[in-house]
């Protein structure tokens, strides 16, 4: 079995609309920047440089090669890695097989997205099949409008709950200075705001953001030496899914089984969770929309089948409650889509330092679980612990 | 030197020649001849629309026989788009509002085929309505999923 | 190093133009046969791959998340399936370290290209900085002119010495069947062929390619049980320089010497000259071999020329480079470096039929990515029976 991995040093921007100041890389070292001086190490002490960019959002070919400077990479080894929305965790997972193979000491996981330089919606229409389904051009908001109408359906939740998901959320990004939409939000604005395809608004989607997330891993030897204590990544799972569900739509027969169950309940067998919402302190989710959370809790297996929309309604997931969910604001209120995976960990890794200052969630944190979703519901899950 | 930023436009401009394989292709070549055609695993028996050489689950070769759907089905699923959404076919923003559902059509009973519905109409639409397809004319097909315009309600 | 890697089996599609495929019939053709020719099947329970790695570029596939083609056609559905957006020996070099770290013990990497559907120099053009080199026109092989011209330069070569790569490569790979391009060249079919960017003429450069190949690889001792023929994986390296090539010496490839000299060290090689039997690297032009021969620590600077005029570099000579023909032979990019260890593993096991080179124990391969040779990543493996 290989070395254990550990958080030591976090860095990120504060994510924006626009950041016409910087470029990618100087964007990028502002995160490299921050996280090495929380780890207390220079870029010497770095062993390795994991990236993860969407290239063609970009519209850099080998993106990773053109911020080389920027991100500390000259001279050492590194690669780049790129799964769509999940990149970002991608980076982290690869970044802790590098440390965990005992060949590096310490690894600096870089992901970033400069949405104001990249055609980026433009870019998503070339996930689809050029023959199939480009012309139809829905993009992400049909996958959240098929989730939403069908949880109505099975469920007794109504658009109101969506709405106090959103409002949560927006509460919560408003606790944290790097958050990119920090809406003062009521359920009454939720649910006037534009329709994009019913049930979804615009205000239940993610925006797009300028931002870059950097972590510093390093193995138990060099985590001891820290001063801060090491956030641990005890384990993660990563599950694709056939691309035939996002290509036309496969018709399963219920209950299908999603690939956020699938990688869940292999890394809840591995470390002895069996009651998520009691094992687990701590939830960054990676949930684009707000319809998305209620589906995916269940899945989480936070709480039974059609019960997840009552724990929202009795807002059980607040900073403040049982179960915080998203206590960063989430996804929905920051979106630099290469940073966002990046950003889950880095935000569950604050909450065990106890370092998330007003974001902070009011029980004891010791365990969390961060993820990251992509297209055609891919999903990377991360234990995270204070202890090994 | 003046404070002011510098931002510069740069068009990528990248064309793609795609090859259709043969089972996409043999799909397209259908819809040229009024047909909708999926293909079915040896193994699992699972139908794909559109037809793909290898099933994700079984990872084995689908083989090229063509199991023709019938134009009719039912909508399971369906969106109003109205924000637009840039369309690389066109290469200019959509005009809104059109509709879009997932519809699993006779005989497919395990793949939805996703294309438009003729209406519009909010009040109009529900889960479980039957639809069928409405081809272009013959003499306007391109072996294209255009080749069908939408999906008309069947009263 | 702790513990070993052992490839258990190895794939590839022929290269050529394949405009009767899609992308994901180019996937499935080596993962079919790999599948078949080891007999394993992706599980859960540990009893054969555990995970995926695939490699593409979206610029390539023109598909934001390219990946999506590797996932039906090599074992993604709710499964562990990563993407490595790097030349494939990256994503050999990560499917190890992966091995390494113990939390997979089976790991597929697949990768893919189809050069033919696009037109590739716009592609490199977006690989170059927007605001400052971009506008200039340039492509990989304008850049590589220059770095050609430079070497060239540096030390008293001419077009002459690369033609000789190409002949040697080319002559390869008549005895490659999966060789685009093979053919009995001489020095003068070279250069006297249509000129692209001077010095780098069309024979001096890699073939637009389509192509796919797959690698399977698992601890030792799951390799050992699953092959009588398993390949060990020794060393791994790898390295950046930085982006803009008037930052760097292009007569100098820093950056290569570095990733050479970790997979040397984890190896144990200390005299890769006389250590290593055979090398297979990525020449994407043809003075690139000889540059490339430098950074890989078989000559001093400036020798690469002399390996190529002394034979040693022929597949009779002491240190064969390329005996499949290399890129030149018709490779797509990104497919190179995985297709590199393809072909090298192919020779360890002694399978390389008509272009065996005899008694090969120890081989190096190689990839690189970016304007110049930017970055580069090597493999150092060794036959395990």
């Amino acid at each position: 079995m290989g070395e254990r991995v550990a958080i030591v040093g976090i860095g990120q921007t504060d994510h924006r609309f626009i950041r016409s100041d910087v470029n990618h890389e100087e964007m990028i070292n502002e995160a490299v920047s921050l996280a090495l001086e929380d780890a207390g190490l220079g870029i010497k002490d770095i062993d390795t440089v994991i990236i993860d960019n969407m290239d063609l959002f970009e519209g850099h070919y080998l993106a990773d090669g053109m911020v080389v400077d920027g991100a500390g990479m000259f001279l050492k080894p590194g690669l780049k890695m790129n799964t769509g929305g999940t990149s970002g965790a991608t980076a982290v997972a690869t970044g802790w097989q590098h440390v965990a193979s005992g060949v590096f000491d310490t690894a600096l996981v870089v992901g970033w997205q400069k949405q104001d330089a990249s055609p980026s919606i433009a870019s998503l229409v070339t996930a689809r099949e050029p023959f199939y389904d480009r012309g139809l051009a829905a993009g992400a908001v049909g996958i959240f409008a098929s989730m939403g109408l069908r949880y109505m359906q099975e469920t007794g939740c109504e658009e109101e709950h969506a709405a106090l998901a959103r409002v949560i959320m927006a509460d919560n990004a408003r606790r944290n200075p790097h958050a990119h939409l920090k809406l003062d939000l009521t359920t009454r604005d939720v649910l006037d705001s534009r329709v994009l395809v019913w049930p979804v608004r615009l205000l239940h989607m993610s925006p797009t953001s300028c931002g870059a997330c950097a972590l510093v891993l390093a193995n138990e030897k060099r985590a001891e030496k820290q001063e801060k204590p090491p956030v641990w990544i005890r384990d993660l799972e990563t599950a694709h899914r056939e691309v035939s569900v996002f290509r036309g739509g496969c018709v399963e027969p219920q209950p299908a089984v999603s690939a956020i169950e699938v990688a869940c309940s292999r890394l809840y067998k591995r470390n002895g969770i069996t009651k998520p919402a009691r094992d687990v302190d701590v939830w960054e989710l990676y949930t684009p929309s707000s319809w998305a959370l209620f589906p995916w809790m269940e899945l989480f297996h936070i709480c039974e089948k059609g019960e997840a929309w009552r724990l929202v309604e009795k807002e059980v997931i607040r900073i403040e409650g049982e179960i915080p969910i998203e206590p960063s604001g989430g996804v929905v209120s920051t979106n630099p889509i290469g940073a966002s995976g990046v950003i889950r960990v880095a935000e569950a890794a604050l909450q065990l330092r106890g370092e998330a200052g007003d974001r902070q969630v009011s029980k004891k944190a010791e365990t969390a679980i961060a993820t990251a979703w992509g297209a055609a519901s891919w999903i990377v899950v991360f234990f995270l612990s204070k202890h090994l | 030197m003046n404070g002011e930023l510098l931002e510069i436009i740069i068009p990528l401009d990248l064309r793609y020649k795609w090859g259709a394989g043969p089972h996409l292709g043999a799909f397209l070549r259908g819809l040229k001849e009024g047909k909708i055609f999926a293909n079915r695993c040896p193994e699992c028996g699972r139908l794909q629309l559109p037809p793909t050489p290898v099933c994700g689950r079984c990872h084995v070769a689908m083989g090229e026989e063509w199991i023709e759907l019938s134009h009719q089905g039912e909508v399971i699923s369906y969106s109003f788009v109205v924000d637009p959404m840039y369309d690389a076919g066109i290469g200019d923003m959509r005009p809104v509002p059109y509709t879009i559902a997932a519809i699993v059509l006779d005989g497919g009973p395990d793949v939805a085929f996703f294309h438009k519905l003729e209406e519009e109409d909010p009040e109009k639409v529900q889960v479980g309505m039957r639809v069928e397809a409405v081809f272009r004319p013959p003499a306007e097909r391109e072996g294209t999923m255009e080749d069908i315009i939408h999906f008309r309600t069947v009263s | 190093m702790a513990g070993r890697i052992g490839i258990v089996g190895v794939a590839q599609t022929h290269y050529g133009k394949r405009p009767e495929c899609h992308l994901e019939d180019l996937v499935f053709e080596p993962v079919e046969k790999i599948l078949k020719e080891t007999g394993l099947t992706f599980a859960d329970d540990g009893t054969g791959i555990d995970a995926t790695i695939s490699c593409s570029q979206d610029h390539w596939d023109g598909w934001t998340i390219s990946s999506k083609h590797a996932v039906d056609a090599a074992g993604g559905h709710l499964r562990p399936e990563e993407k490595v957006a790097e030349d494939g020996a990256y994503a050999l070099y990560y499917a190890a370290l992966c091995v390494l770290a113990g939390h997979y013990e089976c790991v597929l990497v697949a990768a893919h290209t189809k050069e033919s559907q696009v037109d590739g120099r716009l592609i490199e053009n977006a690989g170059l900085e927007p605001l400052y080199l971009r506008m200039l026109g340039m492509d990989f092989t304008s850049c590589a002119a220059l770095q050609a011209a430079q070497y060239l330069e540096a030390h008293t070569l001419g077009p002459a010495d690369c033609a000789r790569v190409v002949v040697k490569n080319l002559g390869n790979a008549m005895d490659n069947p999966y060789a685009q391009r093979a053919e009995i060249l001489t020095e003068t079919d070279v250069l006297t062929s249509p000129l692209l960017s001077d010095p780098i003429r069309v024979l001096d450069a890699k073939p637009v390619s389509d192509g796919a190949c797959a690698v399977i690889v698992a601890t030792e001792e799951k390799a050992r049980k699953w092959t009588s023929k398993p390949v060990w994986i020794d060393g791994l390296g790898c390295c950046y320089d930085r982006h803009y090539p008037g930052y760097r010496d292009l007569t100098d490839p820093v950056s290569l010497k570095e990733a050479a000299r970790r997979a040397y060290t984890m190896a144990g090689i200390k005299d890769p000259r006389r250590e290593v039997d055979l090398c297979e690297l990525s020449e994407y032009y043809s003075y690139q071999e000889l540059l490339w021969a430098e950074g890989l620590g078989f000559c001093d600077r400036g020798g690469g020329a002399g390996l190529l005029h002394s034979g040693a570099s022929s597949r009779e000579g002491g240190l064969p480079i390329n005996p499949s023909g290399g890129l030149l032979s018709g490779v797509p990019v990104n497919v190179a470096g995985l297709n590199r260890a393809v072909e090298a593993a192919v020779q360890l096991r002694g399978e390389a039929g008509k272009r065996q080179v005899e008694e090969a124990e120890r081989a190096v391969i190689h990839g690189t990515g970016g304007v110049c040779g930017q970055m580069h990543c090597v493999i150092t493996m060794r036959r395990g029976f």
